[in-house]
């Protein structure tokens, strides 16, 4: 499809009525939309409401239904979370009919919608998938329009229901195509200031939208309802650049961050020869298993590193390298940090100068001072001096509440090191090396 | 350990630090008080909010008080910032002289600055202002010294050190040490103890609290949330993440200061140092400027005379007898009591009223008396009403006198700013109103900063209460929630509901009280300190009323009064329009005014409108001006609730004996027929029956309306007794007398408020039925105010025959107009500006470049943009150039891109498509959606054929109905009401095209009915009609007979009408 340049153009008349124009025959797209049939009557996509967590889930189930929709078609848009396309061309000659193709669709989201993987954190998983429209019609955006207007008449509506699955598949006729559109109210255009206009002037469906003079439109409202114009009247499937690239997955034509020339036009060799290795790497175990260390923004040693999938770290349009780092984040642990820091923390045994535990009071005192310390069990120690405690209570809104007193010691018979008291017991964190 | 420690805490944060404490004053110093320190300090952000609060709950645990305040120097702008910027300065006052100073300190800063958070304090300017009277600390670590110590190293930190010695003295400069259990409290310690010992300085160990204990750190972290306007998880990287900044014990800073010996103890003899008991002198009144020769006290003397004269006749030929007794009893009180230059600045600012053609009037405790009469501060004559004095000033009450000035709303800020003007913005401001978190803004804020969505968090909102217990009440505030949550309604997340639990009553800002000024003889910004509102112009102490009361401010109050404003409109059309000067205050009692009154035809009459006054009218029949008085006091919620209402109109219609408990009380209640309505009533009771001297009724008042102490209680019952018993008045008789008296001394209105609202609603009928036009078109202008929307305004004025053409373009002036049509017909023209996102300045503008002859010529006249080119074509204001809407507005696109300057003929404005003419119905939604309002037939007159179709009738039709008749009515919901007093029962008020009609819907319908009830805008409601007088009783049912008609709902279903104006619910 051609992007035609209107800020060049002038526009042309072409008379009152489109329709006298045979427009093009655009391709046959079918589009799925993972959301809630509300009371059978309209199907809100579930990417409008959703919190920080629910989103974050809902990414990750969506991500299953593209790659179980792949049996289908190899080139899926995504368009936005929760919502993707195909052209219908191809797997509907394959699959043996449009309507076929659907219900075979359904059949897999249903087997999905039953699987195990996604019962893990019951409920979130199965509302995003659990209700699914599909509709097909003549360009994206009539196919889009399909499924969200399921019950306008030219369409062919199925239904498929299963134990904990509703799908519904809508169909425009291809012969149907306009009448399809011609009935649709101009809300559909998702363009308030430009609804609100058309309707004070008495225009309140897309028959009355399409009726006007191309040349009226782009004087009257501009070069993005003279877009507009052109979907309802057939010109053109769907507006370029409207559909968001959802997915974080690199696409076939996107270039591949790791082929990007240095400076003088050649990657360094080292670098290229690692991420060459890497990327054979990733295509045998498959993509966002191969991790790397980064710095990250945190107060305790153990914070302050993380690890990332590595493709991300080179993508630095990603921005995933987060600002936090820089961030003052009060009451962090000073420099300098602890050099080893343990992959699990370690037990042990703090007692005071009467050989009573040692333990950090509501207040963020010490019972007492610590005199002797015995780590996993492994022999009493003395504690010959310390600092601390330090107090953190951070995330305590999240899911991972923290509540937690730091000490660093220095022993008879070690290294300095960083404790930490936390469930009412304390752990080596970290050694000073 | 060995000797027990002494501390004291003298940096710490209340909630009046706005989102930077978490505790209340009394919360904080009952902590102290336990942990046993030995004194507090209250250090808030920039201010004093706190300081009576404060002293008041140290008084009560005994714990001395030292008071502070932490200024930022620059940037004092707090809100909205992750972390806010600014270096810090913690100032304890060491006497009353330095609280004094500090107080005009923080005034001087915020009013050299115009404007809120635009404060500028310099170190110099503070220093120069110190007087040895202050102990400075160094801060937290946005102190000057510590900040430049971490952020720029120990030589800046040095410097500023030795520039606050040099400025505030060696002796007066302490440095803040503070632990919070973080890993560079000690570092930074040390260094800071460094710094002190090189430049000789003393150190105090604080906590820098923010909040009483522990287990209010979480909440201290929402509210630091809620300031920078982000999520907790936002926040996070810039918070501080123990939870430590609470008070401690001596012992506690003992063993954590133990590194830096004496620190503790020198902070507790500090605190002993800076300890005093603040006994805020409040400052007088002004000394009034009385010309040559004479005092405040004669000068009053003969400015009320001479007033007196005018209005009661000289004094050995008095007009009304009596007058001039009390004018002298009433002078010599005033004097005793002082109060002489209090009167005086009430008659100055109502002299400027008039001087300045601004209607005012005095109203309330001490306006209406002789005195107030004979200078003409009130239009209420006291003598000739028998209104008793002493309800508002007597010998033993001890607080001021009070007058309450109303104002018409549109030119109060002129009052104001004269005020400002007369007597200097240190001595005058305006009481401050502290807005706090309640349970729906809570939940709403908390949500906000765990990251939910608004819309999530509205499902929350949705069956929340607005009602909750205070925050100081035994068991905490309360999230009640209604007993049917509405549809949709989802419960928070328990950790939400919690925080929000504990956040309700903590101040979220300042704001102003409606109308409360004080006026002072000396700079007012010595007690509490003065700052910008966020309104232009407008200054404001950091004190609310409460606060005020409590050391005896003198307080004035100056409210904005909507029907002055339109009675002055209706006075200057008539003037205008007519050539008539009326003088509202001689126009006389007539027959028709009273008529309409009795009809209950009184949309946009003051105070007599709501659907409750109009249902009361036709049975209450007033004829004469004492019956609006009863009127005015008789529909609100207190006689409603004591079961006032229907013994008072059984007895007017002489369907229920009159009776008194005693025949003694005939003195006191004979005007109201036996049946106690106005507070006055009380105290004469008191007065007849018990023997009381007026000062002991007032007192009496007093004390059972603030329900204080059962003592003094006590001793009054005794002496009224007593004085009933020599009136031979005992048992059972005298208890219930004591009863009566108790149950309605918490619903009396004031007689004295009710007689100055009787004026203006005699007023505003008057008005109503000789110039309706201009009464309307007032009204209308005066927007918004009142009971009734514009649209129901604009329909009961065609229903009087008053033709209301709406605004266009080449007839209008931007506020509504009086104009005649070409028969010669009076009509109100609409005005420009009542066009959505047309300006007054803006429809003047339009005004003074009409007429015009097309589009193009009104944009190359007038720049207007696109929305507001819009807004005139689709209101159909452009008619006059040309007929159709929708072509107009198809070429406004082109018209909004016109610059001023353009070369003329650049401009084409094509010829629109053919779009066709928009149906009846779509200009009636055109004309509210840009009006608010239609003039033209409205949906009901579309909607009528359906509705004869189905059987209903119009409010016309049900006047002839007889009681009980089954009946279906329709209308556009004006009001939904569900007020106390009515036990759970909903009115819906419908307007019609050709009336109101009132219905009344029982729990249990409105259960049936809720959603439709409650959501829809029209409605059909089938229900039986209630009549306040049978059909029977009277031969012929004229237009002008009084009955008032109710429907009593059975079902309800809704009537689609397409865009209506919105009803006022529930207000």
């Amino acid at each position: 499809m051609s992007t035609v340049n209107l800020v060049d153009r002038q526009p042309e008349v072409l008379g009152s009525h489109t329709s006298d124009r045979q427009p093009k025959s655009l391709d046959r797209y079918l589009v799925v939309l993972c959301g809630q049939i509300t009371a059978g009557l309209d199907i809100s996509s579930t990417s409008l409401e959703l919190d920080m967590f629910q989103s974050e889930r809902l990414d990750r189930t969506f991500q299953l239904l593209i790659e179980a929709l792949e049996d289908f078609c190899p080139h899926l848009e995504p368009i936005s979370l929760g919502m993707c396309a195909m052209k219908a061309r191809g797997p509907t000659r394959y699959f043996g009919g449009e309507h076929r193709l659907c219900e075979l669709i359904h059949e897999r989201i249903s087997r999905l919608a039953g699987d195990r993987r996604l019962c893990r954190n019951p409920g979130l998983e199965l509302k995003g998938i659990s209700s699914v429209g599909l509709g097909i019609a003549n360009g994206l955006w009539a196919a889009r329009l399909a499924v969200t207007h399921f019950r306008s008449p030219p369409c062919e509506l199925g239904r498929f229901v299963d134990n904990n699955y509703r799908g519904i598949t809508s169909i425009v006729p291809f012969q149907h195509a306009t009448k399809f559109l011609m009935a649709l109210k101009v809300d559909v255009l998702e363009d308030t200031a430009l609804c609100n206009s058309l309707k004070n002037l008495g225009i309140y469906r897309l028959e009355d939208f399409a009726r006007l003079s191309r040349g009226d439109i782009f004087s009257r409202f501009g070069k993005e309802a003279l877009l507009a114009h052109e979907m309802v009247t057939g010109l053109r499937g769907h507006v370029p650049g409207t559909e968001h690239r959802y997915l974080s997955k690199p696409k076939g034509s996107t270039p591949s961050p790791a082929k990007q020339l240095g400076f003088w036009g050649e990657l360094e060799a080292g670098r290229s020869r690692a991420a060459r290795c890497l990327e054979k790497l990733e295509s045998k175990i498959g993509p966002e298993k191969i991790f790397m260390a980064a710095l990250e923004g945190g107060r305790t040693p153990r914070e302050l590193h993380t690890y990332l999938p590595w493709r991300r770290l080179q993508d630095s349009s990603l921005k995933i390298r987060r600002d936090s780092t820089y961030q003052p984040w009060p009451g962090s642990c000073l420099y300098p940090l602890p050099s080893i820091v343990m992959a699990r923390p370690v037990p042990l045994d703090l007692l005071g100068p009467d050989r009573q535990p040692v333990y950090v009071t509501r207040r963020s005192m010490l019972s007492a001072s610590p005199r002797y310390i015995s780590i996993n069990r492994s022999g009493w120690q003395e504690v010959l001096n310390y600092a601390g405690p330090w107090t953190q209570q951070v995330q305590w809104w999240s899911r991972h509440p923290k509540a937690r007193a730091f000490l660093q010691l220095v022993t008879s018979g070690g290294l300095p090191c960083l404790v930490v008291f936390q469930d009412k017991a304390w752990f080596l964190d970290s050694v000073y090396d | 350990m060995t000797k027990p420690e002494t501390y004291a805490e003298l940096h710490s944060h209340t909630y009046y630090s706005f989102l930077d404490g978490a505790c209340s004053p009394g919360e904080m110093v009952n902590e102290a008080h336990k942990l046993g320190l030995s004194a507090i300090a209250i250090t808030d952000h920039n201010g004093l909010y706190g300081t009576v609060e404060f002293s008041r709950a140290a008084r009560e645990v005994a714990i001395k008080t030292v008071y502070g305040a932490e200024l930022s120097l620059s940037s004092p702008r707090r809100t909205g910032e992750l972390d806010p910027h600014g270096d810090h300065l913690v100032i304890l006052a060491r006497s009353p002289q330095g609280y004094s100073s500090l107080s005009r300190a923080i005034s001087t800063a915020n009013l050299a600055g115009v404007g809120k958070d635009k404060t500028v304090y310099s170190l110099e300017g503070l220093a120069s202002q110190a007087q040895g009277d202050w102990a400075v600390l160094t801060g937290c670590r946005k102190g000057l010294v510590p900040s430049r110590l971490i952020n720029q190293g120990p030589s800046a930190g040095l410097t500023q050190l030795e520039r606050l010695v040099d400025l505030f003295g060696r002796q007066n400069v302490f440095v803040e040490i503070w632990h919070h259990a973080s890993p560079l409290d000690t570092y930074r310690n040390d260094a800071l103890v460094e710094l002190a010992v090189t430049c000789n300085v003393d150190i105090v160990a604080t906590s820098n609290a923010h909040y009483a204990t522990h287990n209010h750190y979480q909440l201290a972290q929402v509210l630091a949330a809620i300031r920078a306007n982000t999520t907790l998880d936002n926040l996070d990287p810039w918070t501080s993440s123990a939870p430590t900044s609470h008070l401690k014990s001596p012992s506690e800073q003992s063993r954590i200061f133990a590194r830096w010996p004496g620190v503790v103890a020198r902070a507790a003899e500090l605190g002993d140092e800076c300890a005093f008991d603040l006994n805020l002198i409040a400052p007088k009144l002004p000394r009034f400027s009385t010309p040559d020769g004479s005092n405040e006290d004669t000068f009053l003397k003969g400015l009320t005379e001479d007033g007196a004269t005018q209005r009661y006749g000289p004094r050995h030929r008095e007009i009304v007898p009596g007058a001039w007794k009390q004018i002298d009893h009433e002078l010599e009180v005033i004097s005793q009591l002082g109060f002489s230059g209090y009167f005086l600045v009430v008659w100055e600012i109502v002299e400027f009223c008039k001087a300045n053609n601004i209607y005012c009037q005095g109203r309330g405790s001490a306006a209406n008396s002789a005195v107030c009469f004979a200078l003409g501060i009130t239009r209420a004559d006291a003598v000739s009403l028998g209104l008793l004095f002493e309800r508002f000033l007597s010998v033993a009450r001890d607080g001021p006198p009070d007058i309450d000035l109303d104002i018409e709303s549109g030119r109060r800020e002129e009052v104001i700013q004269h005020v400002y003007t007369l007597y200097g913005r240190d001595r005058a401001a305006l009481v401050a109103n502290v807005v706090s978190y309640r349970s729906k803004s809570a939940i709403r804020d908390v949500g906000k900063v765990f990251g939910y969505s608004l819309a999530q968090i509205a499902t929350w909102t949705l069956g929340v209460e607005t009602l909750e217990p205070p925050r100081d009440q035994p068991g905490g505030p309360l999230i009640a929630r209604q007993d049917q949550p509405a549809k949709g309604h989802q419960d928070p997340p328990e950790i939400v509901l919690r925080l929000a639990h504990q956040l309700i009553g903590i101040p979220r800002h300042l704001s102003i009280h409606p109308g409360g000024m004080v006026i002072c003889d000396r700079p007012v910004s010595e007690v509490c300190p003065i700052e910008y509102a966020r309104m232009k112009d407008r200054t404001v102490l950091q004190w609310d009323k409460e606060s005020v009361a409590a050391i005896s401010l003198v307080k004035f109050d100056l409210l904005g009064l909507g029907m002055l404003e339109a009675l002055h409109r209706s006075v200057d059309l008539v003037s205008h329009f007519y050539g008539v000067d009326l003088d509202l205050a001689a126009i006389g009692q007539e027959d028709r005014v009273y008529n309409l009154l009795c009809r209950g035809d009184t949309i946009g009459v003051f105070q007599v409108e709501s659907g409750a006054q109009m249902n009361t009218l036709p049975r209450m029949k007033p004829r004469c001006f004492y019956d609006l008085v009863v009127e005015v006091a008789l529909i609100r919620p207190g006689p409603i609730q004591g079961q006032a209402v229907h013994p008072y109109l059984r007895r007017r219609d002489g369907l229920e004996e009159i009776t008194y408990l005693h025949p003694i009380l005939e003195r006191s209640l004979g005007k109201t027929l036996g049946v106690p309505l106005f507070q006055e009533q009380l105290m004469a009771i008191a007065i007849d029956a018990g023997g009381f001297s007026p000062t002991q009724a007032d007192e009496l008042r007093a004390a059972m309306g603030s329900k204080r102490s059962g003592e003094r209680m006590d001793s009054l019952k005794e002496a009224l007794f007593a004085g009933l018993e020599r009136n031979a008045i005992v048992g059972s008789a005298a208890e219930s007398i004591w009863d009566g008296l108790a149950a309605f001394s918490n619903f009396g209105f004031p007689e004295s408020h009710a007689i100055s609202f009787a004026y203006l609603v005699y007023a505003s009928a008057w008005l109503k039925v000789y110039y309706p036009e201009a009464f309307y078109c007032a009204l209308l202008n005066s927007q918004p105010m009142g009971f009734w929307s514009p649209q129901s305004l604009v329909g009961d004025a065609k229903r009087h025959g008053v033709v209301v053409k709406p605004p266009r373009v080449n007839s209008s002036w931007s506020l509504a107009r009086l104009d005649r049509s070409e028969t010669g017909q009076v009509l109100i023209r609409l005005g420009l500006s009542s066009i959505r996102t047309i300006s007054q300045e803006l429809g003047e503008l339009l005004a003074r470049h009409a007429p015009y002859s097309s589009l193009h010529d009104i944009v190359t006249k007038v720049r207007l943009d696109r929305a507001q080119l819009d807004a005139l074509a689709q209101s159909g204001a452009l008619e006059d150039i040309d007929a159709s809407r929708r072509k107009v507005l198809w070429n406004t696109q082109a018209a909004s891109t016109y610059r001023q300057g353009q070369l003329p003929g650049l401009l084409s404005l094509d010829e629109a498509p053919d779009l066709g003419d928009m149906t009846t119905l779509e200009q009636i939604e055109a004309d509210i959606w840009n009006l608010g309002l239609t003039t033209g037939p409205g949906a009901m007159d579309l909607a009528r054929p359906y509705l004869k179709s189905i059987g209903a009738i119009s409010s016309r039709e049900l006047i002839g109905q007889p009681d009980n008749k089954k009946v279906v009515v329709a209308g556009v919901v004006t009001h939904r009401q569900r007020p106390e007093s009515a036990k759970g029962a909903t009115f819906i008020t419908l307007e019609d095209e050709h009336g109101i009609i009132r219905a009344t819907c029982s729990v249990g319908t409105w259960k049936r009915f809720r959603s439709v009830a409650r959501t829809s805008p029209g409605l059909v409601i089938v229900g039986r009609i209630e009549r306040s007088s049978p059909l029977e009783a009277h031969s012929g049912i004229t237009k002008d007979s009084p009955v008032a008609i109710n429907v009593r709902v059975e079902k309800i279903t809704p009537l689609s009408l397409g865009l209506l104006p919105d009803a006022k619910n529930f207000r």
